[in-house]
């Protein structure tokens, strides 16, 4: 670090070399209702580049400033900005304190936007910008989790529960159905063509916008239709004691616990239920065809039958004087294998920062190290992440450049399979072998069984966690150059080298006997799959500033490059000689699996113009323009033009507004324009063959046959936009907000469109169809107390969000696609359950009316369409006397109707208090949970309540069940438990596991479920240390501790682990509560 | 210090002047382009091979083929139980019907692709290219064929897919056997008697088909075509080539399969020498003199499945050996391994099957009669897992035991010593498929004779239930729904390990012993709709004794066969007892039955000969007396898959469903 330190001396020293007559200005930035002072306040000397932040103290220092009158501007997010002319003489300085008043940022201050940045009250497109001088306290791992329920219009959402998951962000809906409805990530100025943003630790973000409409986002031309969100990291800031550096140490360590487990049925609800559906399927005879062996004994243990005093064994003929129970006490609830991989979790993270400014170059460095172990056994994310980033002026020169690097580590392990064999396995199974008893508790050796319950299919969930490891080590390297010369008559040129460097290699180790999913694999098997992406953005932009009198003009011109390379390779191994090499040595295999490699190259070409306009200081007019060319479609096709205008009015400074005294401001906005989307592979334009894998005899004949079919005319997804807005402030901004009615229409529409399979082919990409999204978004910023007179400062913020997502048109003429659960009037189907490109988030239920289960009363009813008593009995909806597809019905989506949030923020002295309430309210989503496991005799069940006939009373009757045939009433009473523990059935709902259903039809329809929750986000207590205590320690300015729990608390009535990302069958969601500490030196 | 000012213009002119290339280039990816050149050609043709794998040796293929026939029900761990029970979910919807659709029809596409493309290559030979284009004209005409027989009226194209197609009508049935037969002439006319590449198509590989495709034919059209013409066929009555007839079907058909068993190939010696791939012993009959035979003289053309890593797609491999074995892992001395198979234990033998070998039912005779039942059938296991259980524990707890063996009984095994664990190689498991001790001697479970006869032999002995259907049918004998014959000819034990279900064994679609079925039937059905066969029956029976005769080879093979009780036992399977003097349609659908059980034929076999009552009468699981849901009106044909309507343009309306469905 010295050296970079020295560099920049010398650098500045060059630049010093220059300056003639100049002086130092200092001074201090405090909020007028609290005297607190403002930390991050950047005050800069109009006319010159000269410019400084304040520090944590409110204190800046501006050196090198030209002798004379100079008119000294200080902005602050949330605060109206503020100008003051003040004399600097030279070699002297001067001081000049500032008291700012604070302002909704919707209505004042400066904030970024595409390709540069502008005054609030000019902006004419739908930007939120986030106040992250609040964010900041609260400490998040992810950096999407700075905008979830805190943008309305934005709806973030977990992809899972593993540590590092990354979440999924969509603004104002979905548009594509297949080209992917990710924003668009800019990261100082450079696009993130990759993705990826959860690379970037939080805590170096300094500021967050949120471009939602065609105003905001046209800049960005074929890759903003789903909206843009800009991140601008941290650069340096003054030091805490007004001097040139500062340096700031966090350290936060929090413990995590599940939120929910899933109510299995225990030993001997199984049994029972065991019991019951081999007798419906009219095949028990005995406990020993019943159970598998290694259960036989829980089961006698649960049922608490009687067993042989010499055998110990079940005997239905001795005279059992002792039972299973009585010798193995607490033997009769069985496993709970839930348990037996959780574990309480933890987190810490530590990051130090250092910021110094030496005259005109800021220098910022940082580094964090992020480790969390997660609450299953064998999961883990540890992050290693580092930015430098320097700015520098050499008279009409400004270089800059940040670079990001980052390592994550993430231990997946099986992830939700494990959890799924957690939650398939047989209570009755026991998890550890030992000698003479069956019981872990009671075992001195014990060693991991592999079929706990004898089920060949069903293994240890504990021998599973040591023996499947699936890591991930991402590596990620960002950086973002540039360098502006001020030209002469307001125009300036900039250059800007945004280079990406992101390598993920992927090792998973699957050790003998190891059963996840449905692949028993039975010996030892590891893979390491190696995927390297080199992107980067050259951008070249020139911008004109010109004002005269009432009329101001910004214009920018922009050309810009991306290239993309892409290149993925993958080995894999079977039957190693030994498991502790995991993926690390696959050579040795004796069944080497032929390796996979991939590779592919895009590049776009774009040219932007922008003219922003405004009159008066009160009309303002967008205008842009964008040429883009991308690689992926098709020849002649590749071009597009993207234009788009807004407008924006001032209204409320208008003369005839004056007489509403409520009033503080009002802002007027409408916008119509066009972006794209190209984000599709390469290559589909082509068409291409499949490699086929064949043999004759012992030679390989490997062939090609018709794969995709050649798409020539492949053309960019385009999105129209039409946005109407208004900002206000009322009661001298005691209340501000913002509301947006917007209506898109997305044509061109990139669809896989699904083909009769006689044509031998199953699908094909498509411009076909038009999607629109129709909705609106409020926020409120509600003052409730200012903090005056030294007085408690509560503020809270409301985001309502309500997106209507539907489909205009699809292929053709021929109206709704049925395969693909596409309906005109209906939301996007983003895939398929139980096929790849599944998205539970974006789902169109349609199926089968599930009305109940087929009553004996019934049977004749039943037999008219091939089912029996017992089966779930779904509606005939077309009354044609058979269940086919025509008896399918649209059910629900997965699209919320509303998702609304409630920030409150308190500060009052040194204490800092916040809240977040988020909700998402109107879905339906698929219960996978109970869609998977939901009462099959082989594996654990649902603790549900089920179907049984009535009983077994031996003969025909038609009001009972029919045994199967030929049953007599002797062999009936022979089956252990016959009149005995069947209970009349009326009011069951679910049907029990049933050897022969008679249909698949409808499997899914009972697990349909509405979802509404509502989440506690984050609690997040802090103190600041007063400096009396802080000053008792050397060195130290500065200090903070709070509190933070993280999703504690989630309000819903399901039964299942979280009903956020659709009812997925775990891993389980949780809470964190950490505690912290921030540092100054 | 360097001029910024430099650097800036160095900046910007490097800005300003990159340029990126907006062509794609391609690296990995394959386009038709190559189908312009020989290799290319090759490469199509092999692919079209390849996609025979779509559906041969996976599940759909046994599915739809084997499982609730007359000879099929299910096992215990059946999921898709209607195929079984005729229940509402053998519908539309189920994938099983999309996954056989599917993969026939790309096969076509490719096929077309291949005949469409091949004139315009011009650096192959024109003799390999006139062979490959033949062998693309006979996958095309199974593809079609198989097609057909399941689905009835469907769509018909010679033309490859260029571009997204829409829109699919339902060609008559008629027209698609036009095509099948005319690609076939087409094929035997180039196609070479043998081909360098085993699995490649030869000239009687086309004719064995052809002599099945027009025995299939020649049943046409059935009574529920004729009666709803319009949907079925192309005019009013059932359209053949000029001057060709139902007879002169059936005609062709025995001309064609006299011509193949006239060609280069020959019926093994020993029946079980079919199924036979390098494997331990799985009783008597099993003992494999042929190591690695799959490639025999009696094979005629086959789907190729291979173990070599690159050569099947992980995923993909022939599954099929796994659906049709028993329960035997749970046994003691025994777990499961590669050699005894990963029990699915999804299809298992009806009552009828398994009484369908002509075998002695007691202990007098030292062999069955009809070998094919053990060639088959397994019947022996032997101990694969040490400390697994003790011997002498059948049927529960033993008090007490014999030493004297019954004679009938295999003395194999014994290292065990009484009450202790099995030792590795011990017979853990007999299961003979008959009655220990005699019907007569045997009083059921639990009977003296049996008890006695079990406890002298230190392994499990597994018997039959005698009667079906039952209440439980483990109530009499200890066969039940996992517990059964376990189909042996698919066994495959040159996998990684035991749970992979990426087989390598080929799927035999033609055989010569099938070639000598049709004969017999072609003849005999020469005028279809006779109650006894109209053929002379003195032309009949070489077809079916020469099959019969071979059947009853068992020297060396069973414990005590001399060549003298081999000639003795061919002599008495062809006797007047054995073989009726009259032969029927029935009879000759149980030879095929005893001859192709499990190879994926059945179901069209009844379907061919429309003997549906088959399956209500033998197959109580299906039988609408005992619950199930079998109609010969509605099930004669499977349903269209749901997809293909849902994605055609017009819906149902332009492509109707199949009636009943």
């Amino acid at each position: 670090m010295k050296h970079w330190i020295l560099v920049l001396a010398a650098l500045s020293v060059g630049a010093n070399a220059r300056a003639q007559n100049t002086g130092r200005l200092t001074g201090t930035v405090t909020a007028a209702e609290d005297g607190r002072a403002l930390n991050g306040a950047v005050v800069s000397i109009v006319g010159t580049n000269r410019t400084a932040f304040t520090n944590a103290s409110g204190v800046y220092l501006v050196e090198q400033v030209p002798a004379g009158a100079r008119l000294v501007r200080v902005r602050f997010l949330g605060y109206a900005p503020l100008q003051q002319t003040v004399t600097v003489g030279a070699d002297r300085t001067d001081t000049l304190n500032f008291q700012m008043v604070s302002a909704p940022v919707q209505l004042e201050g400066i904030v970024a936007t595409a390709y540069g940045e502008q005054e609030r009250r000019e902006v004419t497109g739908a930007i939120t910008s986030l106040n992250l001088g609040e964010l900041r306290d609260v400490p998040l791992p992810n950096p999407a989790q700075l905008i979830q329920a805190r943008v309305a219009g934005v709806d973030v959402v977990s992809t899972g529960y593993r540590p590092g998951a990354p979440m999924n962000v969509m603004i104002r809906g979905v548009r594509s159905i297949t080209a992917g409805n990710q924003p668009l990530y800019v990261v100082d100025g450079v696009p993130l063509v990759g993705g990826g943003i959860e690379d970037f630790n939080p805590a170096q973000i300094a500021s967050i916008e949120v471009l939602k409409d065609a105003s905001a986002t046209a800049p960005y031309g074929a890759r903003g239709a789903n909206g843009v969100i800009l991140i601008t990291t941290n650069r340096g800031a003054a030091g805490a004691s007004g001097g040139t550096s500062s340096f700031t140490y966090d350290y936060q360590y929090g413990a995590q616990s599940a939120l929910h487990f899933v109510d299995l049925m225990n030993g001997p609800e199984l049994a029972q239920e065991r019991i019951d559906a081999y007798r419906l399927a009219g095949r028990t005879v005995s406990y020993a065809s019943i159970f598998n062996p290694p259960e036989l004994n829980q089961a006698y243990c649960a049922l608490n039958v009687k067993t042989n005093p010499t055998t110990g064994l079940y005997d239905t003929t001795a005279a059992g004087t002792s039972t299973w129970q009585a010798v193995h006490p607490g033997c009769q609830t069985g496993t709970d294998w839930q348990r037996s991989i959780y574990r309480i979790g933890s987190q810490q993270q530590h990051r130090v920062s250092y910021n110094s400014i030496a005259g005109n170059a800021r220098l910022s460095l940082s580094g964090t190290y992020f480790n969390q172990s997660g609450i299953t056994v064998g999961q883990g994310f540890k992050q290693y992440s580092g930015t430098i980033s320097f700015e520098n002026t050499y008279g009409r020169l400004r270089i800059g450049a940040t670079a990001t690097g980052s390592r994550s580590v993430a231990d997946i392990g099986g992830d939700s399979q494990l959890w799924g064999e957690a939650t398939a396995n047989s209570s009755l199974g026991l998890p550890y072998d030992s000698a003479g008893t069956p019981y872990a508790t009671l075992c001195s050796v014990c060693t991991l069984k592999i079929n706990p319950s004898g089920d060949a299919l069903r293994t240890n969930p504990l021998r599973e966690e040591q023996g499947f490891i699936h890591q991930q080590i991402s590596d990620r390297l960002f950086g973002s150059l540039f360098a502006e010369v001020t030209l002469p008559f307001g125009f300036a040129y900039r250059a800007n080298l945004g280079p990406d460097l992101q390598n993920v290699s992927d090792g998973m180790f699957q050790g003998a006997n190891v059963v996840l999913g449905s692949t028993p694999i039975g010996n030892s098997q590891a893979g390491l799959a190696t995927r390297e992406a080199f992107r980067y953005t050259l951008d070249n932009m020139l911008t004109w500033s010109y004002t005269t009198g009432e009329h101001k003009v910004d214009a920018t011109g922009l050309y810009t490059i991306t290239q993309t390379r892409f290149q993925d390779d993958s080995a894999s191994s079977k039957t190693l000689p030994y498991d502790y090499q995991l993926w690390y040595n696959l050579g040795t295999g004796s069944a080497p699996q032929p390796p996979i490699s991939q590779y592919n190259q895009t590049a776009t070409r774009s040219f932007m113009g922008r003219v922003n306009y405004t009159y008066k200081n009160r009309y303002s007019l967008t205008v842009t323009g964008r040429e883009d060319g991308a690689s992926v479609l098709a020849a002649g096709h590749k071009f597009a033009f993207f234009p788009s205008a807004g407008l924006s009015w001032q209204i409320g400074d208008e003369q005839f507004m004056k007489q509403f005294t409520f009033l503080s401001g009002l802002k007027l906005r409408a916008s119509l324009g066009t972006t794209g989307n190209s984000s599709i592979n390469p290559y589909q334009t082509e068409g291409s063959l499949n490699q086929t894998f064949y043999n004759f005899g012992s030679s390989t004949a490997n062939g090609y046959v018709p794969g995709q079919i050649p798409n020539p005319t492949l053309v960019w997804e385009k999105t129209a936009q039409l946005d109407l807005g208004a900002d206000f402030g009322l009661l001298r901004n005691r209340i501000s907000g913002t509301v947006d009615i917007y209506r898109e229409k997305t044509s061109d529409l990139l669809l896989t469109r699904a083909l009769p399979p006689s044509s031998g082919f199953a699908s094909t990409l498509q411009n076909i169809g038009k999607t629109g999204n129709a909705g609106w978004e409020f926020s409120l910023t509600t003052v409730n107390l200012t903090g005056a007179g030294g007085g408690p400062r509560w503020t809270t913020d409301f985001s309502f969000t309500h997106n209507q997502n539907y489909i205009i048109s699809l292929a053709g003429t021929t109206g709704d696609d049925l395969g693909d659960r596409w309906f005109i009037g209906q939301p996007v189907n983003i895939g398929l359950s139980g096929q790849s490109g599944y998205d539970p988030l974006h789902q169109v239920f349609y199926d089968y009316k599930f009305i109940g289960i087929w009553q004996l009363a019934d049977s004749a009813l039943a037999r008219q369409y091939g089912e029996k008593p017992g089966d779930p009995r779904v509606a005939d909806l077309n009354g044609d006397g058979k269940i086919d597809g025509f008896d399918r019905e649209i059910v629900g989506n997965s699209y919320p109707r509303l998702i609304a949030s409630i920030y409150n923020r308190v500060t009052w002295g040194a204490f800092d208090l916040s809240f977040l309430l988020q909700g998402r309210i109107g879905y339906t989503f698929i219960d996978g949970f109970r869609e998977n496991t939901d009462l099959f005799d082989r594996y654990n069940n649902l603790n549900v309540q089920y179907w049984t006939p009535e009983r077994c009373d031996g003969g025909p009757d038609p009001t009972k069940y029919d045994p199967p045939p030929g049953e007599t009433a002797a062999q009936q009473a022979a089956i252990p438990g016959c009149n005995v523990w069947w209970a009349p059935s009326a009011g069951r709902q679910n049907p029990p596991y049933d050897d022969l259903p008679s249909n698949s039809l409808g499997s899914a329809s009972p697990a349909y479920r509405v979802g509404t929750h509502w989440r506690v986000r984050n609690i997040t207590l802090g103190w600041t240390l007063p400096q009396k205590f802080v000053n008792r320690v050397r060195g130290v300015h500065s200090a903070r501790v709070y509190v933070e729990a993280q999703d504690p608390w989630v309000f819903t009535s399901y039964y299942g682990y979280d009903p956020e990302n659709g009812g997925s069958s775990g891993p389980p969601s949780y809470r964190t509560v950490l505690v912290g500490m921030t540092l100054g030196f | 210090m360097m001029k910024p000012k430099y650097i800036l213009l160095g900046l910007a002119l490097a800005g300003l002047t990159a340029c990126v290339d907006l062509n794609e280039k391609l690296v990995g990816t394959v386009t038709t382009q190559y189908y312009a050149n020989g290799a290319g050609l090759d490469a199509a043709v092999m692919g079209d091979y390849a996609q025979q794998r779509g559906f041969w040796g996976l599940e759909q293929s046994y599915v739809l083929t084997e499982l609730g026939t007359d000879l099929e029900t299910l096992g215990d761990q059946t999921t898709f139980t209607w195929f079984g029970t005729y229940a509402g979910g053998l519908a539309a919807s189920d994938g099983h019907f999309q996954n056989t659709w599917n993969p026939f029809y790309q096969a076509i596409n490719t096929s077309n692709a291949v005949i469409n493309r091949a004139p315009a290559v011009t650096d192959m030979d024109p003799v390999t290219k006139a062979t490959r284009i033949a062998e693309a004209k006979f996958l095309r005409a199974l593809d079609y064929f198989m097609i057909v027989q399941f689905f009835g009226p469907a769509p018909l194209s010679t033309t490859e897919s260029q571009g997204a197609v829409t829109t699919a009508h339902r060609s008559p049935v008629d027209s698609l056997y036009l095509q099948i037969v005319k690609d076939l002439r087409d094929a035997i006319a180039v196609l070479p008697a043998t081909q360098n590449n085993l699995g490649r198509a030869t000239k009687g590989a086309a004719q064995a088909l052809l002599a099945r495709v027009l025995l299939t034919r020649a049943y046409h059209p059935y009574p529920y075509e004729a009666a709803s013409a319009s949907f079925y066929l192309a005019s009013s009555s059932f359209l053949r080539e000029a001057g060709a007839t139902s007879a002169t079907d059936f005609a062709g058909a025995k001309a064609e399969a006299d011509s193949v068993i006239a060609g280069p190939y020959s019926l093994l010696t020993n029946f079980v020498d079919n199924f036979c791939v390098p494997m331990g012993a799985r009783g008597p009959g099993s003992y494999c003199n042929l190591p690695a035979n799959e490639n025999n003289a009696e094979l005629i053309w086959s789907v190729q499945y291979s173990a070599v890593a690159g050569q099947y797609t992980v995923g993909l491999g022939n599954t099929n050996f796994v659906q049709m074995l028993s329960y035997y892992d749970d046994r003691p001395g025994m777990t499961r391994d590669c050699n005894n198979g990963r029990a699915f234990r999804r299809v298992r033998p009806t009552l009828y099957a398994r009484n369908l070998w002509q075998r002695w039912t007691d202990s007098t005779h030292t062999i069955v009669l009809d070998t094919r039942y053990d060639g088959t059938f397994q019947s022996v296991w032997y101990s694969n897992a040490a400390n697994t259980g003790a011997c002498f524990r059948s049927g529960g707890v033993m008090t007490g035991y014999s030493t004297t063996n019954c004679s009938f009984l295999p003395t194999f095994g014994g290292n065990c010593t009484n009450g202790q664990n099995f030792v590795l190689g011990d017979t853990a498991m007999f299961q003979p498929g008959y009655i220990v001790g005699g019907a007569a001697s045997c009083t059921g479970p639990g009977g003296a004779c049996s008890q006695t006869y079990r406890q002298s032999v230190k392994y499990a002995v597994v018997e039959p239930a005698l009667t079906e259907p039952g209440a439980n049918p483990t109530v009499i004998g200890q066969y039940d729904w996992f517990r059964f014959p376990t189909m042996k000819k698919w066994q495959d034990d040159q996998r990684p390990d035991f749970n992979n279900t990426d087989g390598g064994r080929d799927v035999p679609v033609l055989r010569l012993g099938d070639v000598y079925l049709i004969a017999a039937e072609a003849t005999c059905a020469a005028a279809y709709g006779t109650a006894a066969c109209t053929g002379a029956q003195g032309t009949i029976l070489p077809y079916i004794t020469t099959l019969r005769t071979r059947a009853a080879n068992c020297l060396n093979r069973f414990p005590g066969c001399t060549a003298a009780v081999q000639t003795a036992n061919q002599a008495m399977i062809n006797d007047a007892t054995h073989l009726p003097a009259t032969i029927t349609l029935e009879f000759i659908l149980d030879e095929w039955g005893r001859e192709k059980y499990g190879e994926y034929w059945r179901w069209l076999d009844l379907a061919r000969t429309g003997l549906w009552h088959r399956v209500p009468d033998n197959n109580w699981q299906a039988s609408p007396a005992h619950g199930g849901f079998f109609t010969e009106a509605k099930h004669h044909l499977r349903p269209i898959p749901q997809s293909q309507i849902d994605n055609t343009q017009g819906g149902i309306g332009a492509f109707p469903q199949n009636p009943g469905y």
